[in-house]
């Protein structure tokens, strides 16, 4: 009996330390992506602490800050998005999200609602925002969607990284790497700003009628509406969100100002033009490429979205809630990084 | 479901936890649920196939026994009447009966293997020769998708029905016991090609769990997945390069790329050949041994000795020894004494037989002219080597070779890995024709300056990678040579101290994890032997 315990006593031992030098290995040959640590950095925000959650792709996390928000009107908000997030991703973002924050209002930037979405091609992508990640029912239906799409992606490489970034031995110095967890607090609240511009020229006719067709992507109307569905059992405000895009047009606005309507949810388009010339957003400074905003855009779009948000949905100022007294220091350090201060 | 894949990791820790929960009179029908699982997820719709070959052998088998068992009462009766020439007729008629099982049993389960692998090859070559007579027709092309496994079941099934014909083991009474044995799924993708009388008893009994069986199970296991992923996967990228363009490449480069053939199909066969004995040890099951260090062999007989090991003594005892031995064979080396001289005549039983085989080991890799010629190389260079093994004694003795010595050992183990691997270029080339072509550039267009200036590296792996696959292989060289040396690897390092035992560990764990090639963007090649 003594022998079969310790060897069940070495076996545990053995796995113990596997795991943990598992675990630093995996930290060392982990991608470092902002977007990854800022959505991972959302699970440490305080329970029901968060009165606007939003949720999309990159458009989302360039051009809107929810810090920008809170010094102007005092309520807290997260981006929780990443380059060409997948519709299935943002549903249980917002899904996972829910578990933890009751928001007044949720936003779905939900731009990506006329393109089909490919897991395989797009499997570096979907990384951004998987990575960082808990492993949980939501990120498990995800990566049931994508293996079952995709069968070169495993369900192991998606809950043990590892398994995928191994490959990085080659880039990787033992020497002198230092294994980076996952970012645990962030100052920034999903919002990953860009300084670069890049002066854009507003295409002819640009938001007139064209006769353009458009067909909404199955899959990306489908997490959409369910992502209503779901605010709506929750009892929560939902604000579908188009931000600046010079692709943009005309049909594609109707489309999604249809899709609001039939689901009695507000719909704001930034590139419709009372929007556009209320915030004076310029062609030849306020871009960072044809569908991003760079940081002075996203100074005009912030400021804009904020003034909405605030004046329709009686959000809570906590700028003087003690509760509240890391957003202060939160907001110091985010405005310093972004030389706004 | 791949030997290196998470999923047969889940599913064999999961059926070894239940093998040894389950009742030990009950934990065969574990192992045949758990073979079941495996076949469904792998090929159910090629179930039909294996049930064919598994109730044929199984009427066969009890005809067979039975007609033993009524043979011997009768012949005990009858014995004490007949005399010596009455008894001769007697065992003579019997054998005759059992034929009447047994070969219909062969033709039926070897037809199956024939049409679903051969036929293809056979009508394709049979239209060459009526589009060459003007003939009007051509026969219909057909393409079957090969079950799992399905050479090494037959032939693992098949030994075993010859096995009962000789009366060497009982027929298994129970049939799903029969189809354990056959579908044992360790060794139903790439063999080794188990006996009956070796395997029944440890699968049908019932193993007590042994926590050095799991031990060691799992490090062969490992083993086998480092020689699989980090060797074999890794050099296949260059195998591929210079294999895929023949045309574009030197004969350097050619010579280069089939040596690390060599390691590639070594890695890949001997590798999965570990995991599955390293698996099947879990269950407290021994599979017969498919290798041993083969590429250290010192000449052709030798290589075929250590390489595929069950498959050369599946053909020694079944085919070889029953054609060497026949009164055909008998007659024509009397015969071939008388015209061709002693030396040679009495050689005849062995050369010919020996022929055959190799021709059928050619066929059995594969329904292409190329493995014929594969075949026929090695065949060829077996009866050579026969021919000439005393003159070429005589020789070293006149010159004063010294053959007792260490560089002899060396220059013999040199040149029978040439020898190899200018067979393997054959098998591996696309067609008999290129392989031809490619021997060819080797002998005419020789430029060792690639070996030096990087050119190498472009083939496919980069210099940290080549540097990874030169390491893996001095290491599994290693490990051969101390094996050569008589010793046992795995017995070795349990004698060792825990702390330097899991250093061992989790640096094989993590080489693993961290050098093998799989994963998104690297196409992990299939096993190679799992289509045979």
């Amino acid at each position: 009996m003594a022998k079969k315990i310790n060897i069940l006593l070495r076996c545990v031992a053995f796995c113990i330390v596997f795991v943990l030098i598992f675990g630093q290995i995996s930290k060392l040959y982990r991608r470092d992506d902002d977007e990854t640590n800022e959505i991972h950095a959302f699970y440490n925000e305080p329970q029901d602490t968060i009165d606007v959650l939003c949720v999309g792709s990159s458009p989302l996390l360039r051009g809107v800050s929810p810090m920008l928000m809170y010094q102007e009107h005092g309520f807290t908000s997260y981006m929780r998005a990443s380059a060409l997030q997948a519709p299935s991703v943002s549903y249980a973002l917002l899904s996972e999200s829910l578990q933890k924050q009751s928001p007044k209002v949720v936003v779905l930037l939900a731009d990506n609602l006329f393109q089909s979405y490919d897991y395989a091609k797009r499997e570096g992508d979907m990384r951004r925002a998987m990575d960082g990640m808990r492993i949980s029912r939501y990120k498990w239906d995800v990566i049931r969607e994508v293996t079952k799409f995709d069968d070169r992606q495993t369900a192991l490489s998606y809950l043990f990284p590892l398994f995928r970034y191994h490959e990085r031995w080659k880039e990787v110095n033992w020497a002198e790497a230092d294994p980076k967890p996952l970012l645990q607090h962030s100052v920034r609240k999903g919002n990953v700003f860009l300084k670069d511009i890049s002066p854009q020229t507003v295409p002819h006719n640009f938001m007139q009628p064209t006769g353009e067709a458009v067909v909404y992507d199955e899959n990306a109307l489908y997490y959409t509406e369910k992502s209503i569905a779901l605010c709506k059992e929750k009892g929560i405000e939902v604000v579908l969100l188009h931000l600046p895009k010079m692709s943009w047009t005309w049909e594609k606005s109707q489309a999604m100002q249809m899709l609001a309507q039939r689901h009695g949810i507000t719909y704001l388009d930034f590139d419709t033009e009372p929007i556009r010339s209320q915030i004076s957003v310029d062609p030849m400074v306020d871009y960072y490429d044809q569908g991003h905003m760079n940081l002075t855009g996203m100074l005009k779009v912030s400021a804009y979205l904020g003034d909405y948000l605030a004046e329709r949905y009686e959000l809570s100022d906590h700028r003087t809630d003690a509760a509240y007294a890391q957003w202060e220091k939160d907001l110091q350090q985010y405005l310093k990084d972004a030389g706004l201060s | 479901m791949a030997f290196t894949s998470m999923q047969f990791v889940v599913f064999l820790l999961f059926a070894v936890a239940v093998y040894y929960l389950t009742p030990k009179r009950y934990r065969w029908v574990t192992l045949l649920v758990a073979n079941a699982v495996f076949y469904y997820f792998t090929g159910i719709k090629y179930f039909v196939y294996i049930l064919c070959t598994t109730a044929s052998t199984y009427i066969a088998t009890r005809k067979l026994g039975d007609m033993a068992a009524k043979n011997k009462t009768a012949y005990q009766a009858a014995k004490a009447d007949l005399d010596k020439e009455a008894k001769k007729a007697w065992k003579a008629d019997f054998t005759k009966k059992k034929r009447g099982v047994l070969i219909p049993t062969l033709l039926f389960n070897f037809g199956i293997l024939a049409v679903l692998k051969y036929s293809g090859f056979v009508s394709e070559n049979l239209n060459h020769l009526l589009e060459a007579l003007s003939a009007p027709v051509q026969l219909p092309v057909p393409h079957f998708l090969l079950p799992l496994g399905i050479s090494f079941y037959t032939f693992q099934t098949m030994g075993y029905l010859i096995d009962v014909y000789r009366e060497k083991v009982v027929p298994e009474k129970n049939i799903g016991k029969l189809a354990l044995f056959i579908t044992f799924f360790p060794s139903i993708v790439q063999g080794p090609i188990g006996r009956f009388g070796q395997l029944a008893k440890q699968l049908f009994e019932g193993n007590d769990f042994s926590y050095d069986n799991v031990k060691y199970g799992v490090q062969l296991m490992l083993w086998g997945a480092f020689q699989k992923l980090v060797i074999a996967d890794r050099a296949a990228v260059i195998v591929n390069a210079v294999y895929d363009a023949p045309d574009v490449y030197g004969g350097t480069y050619i010579a280069v790329a089939s040596l690390i053939y060599c390691l590639q199909l070594y890695g890949d066969f001997a590798g999965g050949i570990n995991i599955a004995t390293g698996a099947a040890q879990m269950f407290g099951v021994t599979l017969e041994k498919n290798f041993e260090r083969p590429y250290l062999a010192t000449s052709i007989p030798d290589f075929w000795r250590r390489w595929h090991i069950t498959l050369g003594a599946w053909f020694r005892d079944y085919v070889f020894y029953p054609l060497s031995l026949s009164k055909f064979f008998m007659k024509v080396g009397k015969k071939g004494r008388q015209i061709l001289g002693n030396y040679i005549g009495k050689l005849l039983p062995v050369l010919i037989p020996q022929f055959i085989i190799f021709f059928l080991i050619g066929i059995w890799h594969g329904a292409e002219w190329k493995y014929i010629a594969f075949g026929f190389y090695n065949g060829t260079l077996i009866v050579l080597g026969i021919l000439f093994e005393q003159p070429l004694q005589n020789l070293a003795k006149k010159l004063h070779i010294r053959t007792d010595c260490f560089s002899w050992h060396l220059f013999r183990i040199l040149r029978t890995l040439i020898l190899v691997t200018l067979g393997k270029i054959i098998t591996r080339a696309d067609g008999f024709g290129v392989s031809l072509y490619m021997m060819h550039t080797m002998a005419a267009d020789w430029n060792t300056d690639i070996l030096f200036d990087g050119s190498l590296l472009q083939l496919g792996l980069d210099g940290k990678d080549m540097m990874v696959l030169l390491l893996a292989a001095l290491v599994q060289l290693a490990v051969s040579i101390l094996q050569e040396c008589g010793i046992r690897m795995r017995e070795t390092l349990a004698k060792q101290n825990l702390y330097f035992r899991w250093v061992i560990y989790l640096c094989a764990v993590f080489a693993l994890i961290i050098f093998g090639m799989y994963g998104l963007n690297y196409n992990a090649a299939d096993f190679i032997y799992r289509g045979f």
